[in-house]
């Protein structure tokens, strides 16, 4: 009898290890799990980008097109040749693009709010909107010469010399007083640009509604020029940021604690701000001004699926793709044949979205 | 190199030296002012050094740099690296820091939390091995935290907070862990039940512990020594009971404390301002922590009288008892120096002039400063015709000697706070003239028999102040 209890007693700690390493073992399988859903979402999300549309395409015509692309392999789709341009030349870039936009503002959204512990920051926190503003209404002024080619350039150039002197002002007056110092001179920099802005866009009335437009944002049907821009930039910050995803998750604890565990915050800040500032400009620059998708798909995702940022991150990223591609159907199907600002149904559907979510999880933000 | 072989190193490095922890002269400016000055602290491999000191003494900021988290000059070494040059991710391999108020992001579970603490051991992209999964569970396991593992931080009592952030510590694997005050803003349970946690974790894994410490008798029990900090500069640096002593405490923390002697260890008890009120109108208070006798002894022009005042600047009203006037015919720089002594006291204090300084004692309502007793001993001579008494006298010549009992009865029971200043020779009579000589023995006798009288005898020379103790036979 003595002699079991012993030995129960001498079972116990090594059963509890198991059972600790067992639960160890789920873990990663339900990460997996969460993103191949978000990758199925947002999978779906392309395939209804690519169906919906004046011109009907069948399910399995975009499938088997689809396949037929994928070299060595033959299939007949069954596709008129119209349709076959429709879908090369207008739907599938104008769905790429939307991806790309969306995963990139997710992305840098959650970096964002991630380096500067607040989840107010949104990707165009640090000057980009109002400097690549600036540039592209410097560049619809002036017309002609400079042209479609021109805007985005101007744009994306203007982006990032918003983004410039916010940092430089925000360093050399912060005296190592970090995040907060530089948000402020984000807002001083995003006031002296918009100001700038709205004296040239008075001056030049004529040119308001494009302007307007620009403003509001839009993804185009030129084919894949704007998806070759954006691209490039696009996976180099998303890779960057998703590297980024523990070190993320240690500037939570503040910029004393993540330095006392081994990290550099001002250098990591400096990184991701500046990474994610340029995928931001980037795709800005083809896309026009889409607001709070770099807001609200971070926080839903943190909401449904946790803060953790090796789940956060890849989650933002399919999900944020999937989230602007429907509002980009959206869009083009709702008032039909005219076109609703792409910018306007992300606040539309996504603001009520939110609350449902926030809502229903309860949860401190 | 891989994390593996770099701590190995290390390790091998602490092995050769013993201190876990080195500063020589290190000081740490924070927003122009500096906050820690000249720090001299070596401490050895497995201690547990406590840092105490009052508010803004310099105790965090120490700790900081010690962590590499503020730039620090002078000489600073943890386990041969310099924090302010290593790279972040070799030294949080080698200290680790146990935050007073732990930052909890939201949505973060405790087992995340743990697992923060691997960081500096993970590859470049953020991959955890299997060695930090394991880590992390064992460290879970230790600090029994397995249960609340999949629990959010943000939910967790005080007590619980403090054990995860020091098993994110732990999760470290560092040698030298560093506390910045982990109790305070816990109960007295759970205070002891963390500091024994840190203790068991010292004794089983060889830890270094520099711990900044708010309660004082904690910090004696658990701090093998005890280091106290004083507007940046180390105060002390000894064993907790000769750290702990109440008057070293009441300068440095102008605070009321009694110590009891315990074995194990010192205990602080703070002293209410009037431990026994009297019925009907409570007496002012005594704003003064300064033991009821003190004797400040000092040669011509060391700095004793400023000394005695300083004693005093806490007290709002003080009596300052001047034997006077000045005998005629002694030098008039004697009577300069007195002057200007008089001169230089506080405003808003009452100044008496008056020879009878045992009566000014014991009518007394306020705290008395003597400025000096020789000055009153050469007046009561005087007044006595005493210069001339007999050869190698080792008594008072009378009346003098019942002047000087009338004065030590008055000393021995001043209802109020007294200091008294007095020169240490006979200074101020030309030496080797014969009044001179049975000046200097009248007032050597003087000065020691107030000194036994007294609860603090201080020695001035030159600005420097120094506490004496009685030599014991």
């Amino acid at each position: 009898m003595a002699l079991d209890l012993a030995g129960e007693e001498r079972g116990a700690a090594p059963t509890a290890r198991v059972r600790a390493l067992t639960r160890l073992d789920d873990r990663p399988r339900m990460r997996r799990t969460k993103i191949a859903l978000g990758a199925l979402v947002c999978l779906g999300a392309v395939l209804v980008g690519c169906l919906v549309g004046p011109a009907g395409l069948s399910v399995s015509g975009v499938l088997l097109e689809l396949l037929d692309a994928v070299p060595g392999v033959e299939v007949d789709s069954g596709m008129s040749l119209t349709q076959q341009a429709i879908f090369w030349e207008i739907r599938l870039p104008r769905v790429v693009l939307g991806v790309l936009v969306g995963a990139m503002l997710a992305v840098a959204g959650t970096a964002y709010q991630g380096v500067f512990r607040n989840p107010l920051a949104d990707p165009y926190l640090l000057g980009v909107s109002s400097g690549a503003a600036l540039g592209a209404t410097l560049g619809i002024v002036a017309g002609g010469t400079i042209g479609p080619v021109g805007i985005p350039l101007l744009a994306f150039v203007g982006g990032l010399i918003g983004v410039a002197a916010t940092y430089a002002l925000g360093s050399s007056v912060g005296g190592g007083r970090g995040a907060v110092v530089i948000v402020l001179a984000g807002v001083a920099v995003g006031a002296f640009f918009n100001a700038i802005q709205n004296f040239v866009q008075q001056r030049y009335d004529d040119s308001l509604l494009s302007v307007y437009s620009w403003m509001l944002g839009r993804l185009s049907t030129d084919g894949w020029s704007d998806v070759v821009i954006a691209l490039p930039y696009v996976v180099v910050s998303c890779a960057v940021i998703l590297l980024h995803r523990r070190v993320l998750d240690v500037m939570a604890v503040g910029d004393v604690e993540a330095a006392s565990l081994g990290v550099d915050p001002a250098r990591v800040r400096l990184v991701l701000v500046l990474t994610a500032t340029l995928g931001t400009a980037a795709v800005v620059s083809v896309s026009g001004l889409i607001g709070f998708v770099g807001i609200v798909v971070p926080h839903a995702v943190r909401l449904l699926f946790g803060a953790a940022h090796h789940t956060l991150l890849p989650l933002a990223l399919l999900l944020g793709a999937a989230f602007l591609v429907l509002a980009d159907v959206v869009a083009r199907t709702a008032l039909t044949p005219a076109e609703v600002p792409i910018g306007v149904v992300t606040a539309l559907v996504g603001a009520p979205f939110f609350l449902v979510v926030l809502r229903r999880s309860k949860g401190a933000l | 190199m891989k994390p593996d072989r770099v701590s190995g190193t290390v390790t091998r490095l602490l092995a050769g030296e013993q201190a876990a922890l080195r500063c020589r002269g290190v000081s740490v400016e924070r927003g122009g002012q500096r906050v820690v000055a000249d720090v001299d602290l070596v401490v050895e491999e497995g201690d547990w050094v406590a840092i105490v000191g009052p508010n803004g003494a310099g105790k965090t900021s120490l700790l900081h740099a010690v962590a590499g988290l503020l730039p620090a000059s002078g000489e600073l070494r943890v386990g041969g690296l310099d924090p302010g040059r290593a790279p972040r991710r070799q030294i949080a391999r080698l200290v680790a820091l146990m935050p007073q108020r732990p930052v909890v992001p939201d949505g973060t579970t405790v087992r995340e939390l743990v697992a923060l603490g691997r960081t500096p051991h993970l590859g470049r992209f953020g991959t955890e091995s299997a060695a930090d999964r394991d880590a992390v569970e064992r460290t879970l396991q230790r600090l029994e935290l397995t249960e609340l593992a999949e629990r959010p931080a943000l939910g967790l009592s005080g007590g619980e907070l403090q054990r995860v952030v020091l098993g994110r510590a732990l999760a470290q694997e560092p040698r030298v862990l560093l506390l910045d005050e982990p109790t305070s803003a816990l109960d007295i349970g759970h205070q002891q039940s963390v500091l024994d946690l840190v203790n068991a974790m010292r004794l089983e894994d060889e830890l270094t512990v520099v711990a900044a410490m708010h309660d004082l008798t904690l910090a004696g029990q658990y701090g093998r020594r005890v280091v106290l900090l004083d507007e940046g500069r180390v105060v002390a640096d000894a064993s907790p009971s000769e750290v702990l002593r109440p008057v070293r405490l009441a300068e440095v923390y102008g605070a009321r404390v009694e110590v009891l002697r315990r074995d194990a260890g010192p205990a602080v008890l703070p002293v209410p301002a009037d431990s026994a009120p009297a019925p009907g109108p409570a007496p002012a208070p005594d704003p003064t922590p300064l033991p009821p006798r003190t004797l400040v002894l000092g040669g011509a022009r060391s700095g004793k009288s400023r000394h005695a005042q300083r004693l005093l600047a806490d007290c709002a009203e003080v009596l300052y008892v001047a034997p006077g006037p000045v005998p005629d015919g002694s030098d008039s720089d004697w009577a300069a120096r007195v002057d200007s002594h008089r001169r230089s006291r506080p405003d808003g204090w009452t100044t008496l002039e008056t020879d009878d300084v045992p009566a000014a004692l014991e009518t007394a309502t306020q705290p008395v400063l003597v400025d000096c007793l020789a000055t009153w001993l050469a007046g009561v001579m005087d007044a006595a015709g005493a210069w001339e008494s007999a050869d190698g006298d080792t008594t008072w010549h009378e009346p003098v000697g019942a002047e000087v009992q009338r004065l030590l009865q008055a000393w021995r029971s001043a209802p109020v706070p007294v200091v008294a200043v007095s020169n240490e020779v006979g200074s101020g009579v030309v030496p080797g003239t014969r009044s001179g000589v049975l000046f200097r023995d009248a007032l050597g006798r003087l000065n020691r028999q107030v000194a036994d009288l007294s609860d603090d005898v201080r020695l001035v020379v030159a600005g420097r102040v120094q506490r004496l103790e009685e030599e014991r036979a």
